[in-house]
């Protein structure tokens, strides 16, 4: 706990000051009324206008290796996807399921969950979905079941890994576990939560997809290798990834953040796509490709950062955490299952970067506590892996439970595929506590 | 210079009660992309491009941009069938019914900049009085032509 420095604030105590802000921001970013960056931002500028914390302290508390992570990626991923290997790749899997409906479901999930393990989420889905909606149309098949597949594919995905989703990469930046750390207990229950829901989806979905043999054979009839449109590109993209992803498994043994390996891998990519272009045309090119950065997100993440700082600063944070583990009697399984449990609803409801952004902290606060009842830090790290798989398994529960979803039913809608709040909850929300249930079994089985 | 001097006097329309598949057929005869549509009193009443036409028969993804590039799909059933529907029915449908018109007094500069700011459903300006009663119609290529001298 950091006290601040200002005993009172025009009459008030900065905790009080401090928690206002917070609560008013949050509730207006989930009002919707207005852009979730301007809120966070206009929050953050009340936290250091009012002197909860100094601009020199609340810059300290934007956490780089998130920011320069989610850059890093965007710049990577916004220069790749214009290389069609999205595409490719949808349409290679769709012909490997021999044009089968219920085959192209699980072999479009599988390369949704793989692209957004390892890229960003919403680029995608963005991607894959009209493909997608290509290929149901040629099959003459319903592309609903399809793309409901996808959408859990993506957050299940993005749960497997430290770049898959913004909660683990947040996480991952908090913490001293690495790339590899989410790989080795995330990624295996990642697999079987996919699994399984493949598995329900086939009893929901599955048994009543149908094609004709003709419709079939127009998918297979579909030349992936016409989609890639930059063969250069790609190779360079290639490349690169590959340096970026091995950079990522070795950061631990050779001393480099996964920020730095993100915004190292993304430099060189420019380097490489302007290499044979003069200083105005290389100029031009670096500035359309910094323009896939999704500056909203950033600048929404430096206000979030700024704010819970402050709140943090109060020793609110502290308080709570005290509180909650006082309320689970410092039961250190039942706080983990908790953390779950309230990650995954709270997350299928609200976005969830703003309460893993407060719940860190306070997970912080925590595990001294659990440490000196003599839990062994290997097992109070579960505390992170419970709020990651609640946090991004939580956003399979509804339409509005992650950006992905909303992205795919915008998509869908705009093509006259209705995709509406409450079909979609009476199906995703069972699926989402049977994948939290899961979650439940695997954290009680290896680490309580 | 003035549209009524570089206006072709003389343009082929199609009447309003035309199906989408006679349309087409006329587009493809005639080599022309786009016609006036008009009523038996020789009113406008709309344009019809090839382009719209395209619009229509697309599946909306691509249409619609989500899906740019199909260079992949050597063929698309659905685009057969959709156009295949259209086909029989009234231009009405399809065609845009407020044109951006020109009047035989207004300037070539002032077509080029009509044609110039929806490059894409334009290939063709009908040239009418206050009444929407058809004079001619200018195309890109009356334009150029002018343009160049």
């Amino acid at each position: 706990m950091h006290e601040t420095s200002i005993q009172t604030i025009f009459g008030f105590s900065p905790l009080w000051i401090a928690t206002s802000i917070l609560i008013l921001t949050y509730a207006v970013i989930i009002a919707e009324r207005f852009n979730r960056a301007i809120v966070a931002l206009l929050g953050a500028t009340a936290i250091i206008g009012t002197g909860v914390l100094t601009q020199d302290q609340a810059i300290q508390g934007i956490d780089f290796n998130t920011i320069g992570l989610l850059t890093g990626m965007m710049i990577l991923v916004g220069i790749t996807k214009e290389c069609g290997i999205f595409q490719f790749l949808a349409i290679k899997a769709a012909k490997a399921a021999k044009g089968s409906p219920w085959g192209i479901l699980v072999m479009l999930s599988i390369v949704t969950a793989v692209l957004s393990a390892l890229l960003d989420n919403v680029t995608t889905v963005l991607l894959v979905a009209p493909v997608t909606l290509l290929i149901a149309d040629e099959l003459e098949i319903s592309p609903y079941p399809l793309l409901f597949a996808e959408i859990n594919a993506s957050n299940t995905g993005g749960t497997a890994t430290l770049i898959g989703d913004p909660p683990n990469i947040m996480i991952g930046s908090a913490t001293s576990l690495t790339f590899n750390d989410f790989v080795i207990h995330l990624t295996p229950l990642a697999i079987v939560v996919f699994s399984a829901t493949l598995i329900s989806l086939w009893f929901i979905y599955g048994k009543t997809m149908f094609a004709s043999p003709e419709a079939r054979s127009r998918i297979m009839a579909f030349n992936e290798y016409e989609a890639i449109r930059d063969v250069g590109l790609l190779k360079y993209c290639l490349v690169v990834f590959s340096l970026v992803i091995l950079g990522f498994i070795l950061a631990h043994s050779i001393g480099m953040e996964p920020a730095t390996i993100a915004l190292g891998g993304a430099a060189l990519l420019l380097l490489l796509c302007t290499f044979s272009l003069n200083i105005e045309q290389a100029g031009h090119k670096v500035h359309t490709m910094f323009g896939q950065v999704e500056w909203i997100t950033i600048f929404f993440f430096c206000g979030l950062f700024i704010i819970v700082t402050g709140v943090e600063h109060t020793g609110l944070l502290q308080s709570i955490a005290d509180w909650t583990v006082s309320l689970t009697a410092g039961n250190f399984t039942v706080t983990t299952l908790a953390i779950l449990w309230v990650s995954a609803i709270l997350s299928s409801i609200v976005d969830n970067i703003p309460f893993v952004a407060t719940m860190i902290p306070m997970i912080k606060s925590m595990l001294p506590v659990f440490q000196q009842a003599g839990i062994p830090l290997e097992q109070a790290k579960s505390l992170w892996w419970a709020l990651s798989l609640g946090a991004c398994l939580g956003g399979n529960g509804t339409l509005v439970g992650a950006s992905a979803n909303l992205i795919v039913a915008g998509i869908a809608e705009r093509n006259g595929v209705p995709f509406r709040f409450l079909p979609f909850f009476k199906v995703a929300f069972p699926l989402m506590i049977l994948q939290i249930l899961l979650s439940t079994l695997y954290i009680w089985m290896r680490y309580l | 210079m003035n549209a009524k001097d570089i206006m072709i006097r003389q343009a082929h329309t199609i009447p309003v009660q035309c199906t989408i598949g006679e349309a087409l057929r006329q587009m493809a005869d005639l080599r022309i992309q786009a016609f006036p549509i008009v009523d038996e009193k020789k009113m406008v009443v709309g344009t019809l491009s090839f382009w719209q036409i395209l619009e229509w028969a697309m599946p909306s993804y691509i249409s619609q941009d989500d899906l740019s590039d199909v260079r992949f799909a050597p063929d698309l059933a659905q685009f057969h069938e959709r156009l295949g529907e259209l086909k029989p029915k009234p231009v009405t449908q399809v065609m845009n019914p407020q044109p951006p018109c020109v009047r035989p007094d207004d300037s070539v500069l002032a077509c080029a900049v009509l044609i110039m700011k929806t490059p894409k459903t334009v290939y063709l300006l009908p040239v009418v009085e206050t009444d929407q009663q058809l004079v001619g119609v200018i195309s890109a290529w009356d334009i150029i032509k002018e343009i160049t001298g």
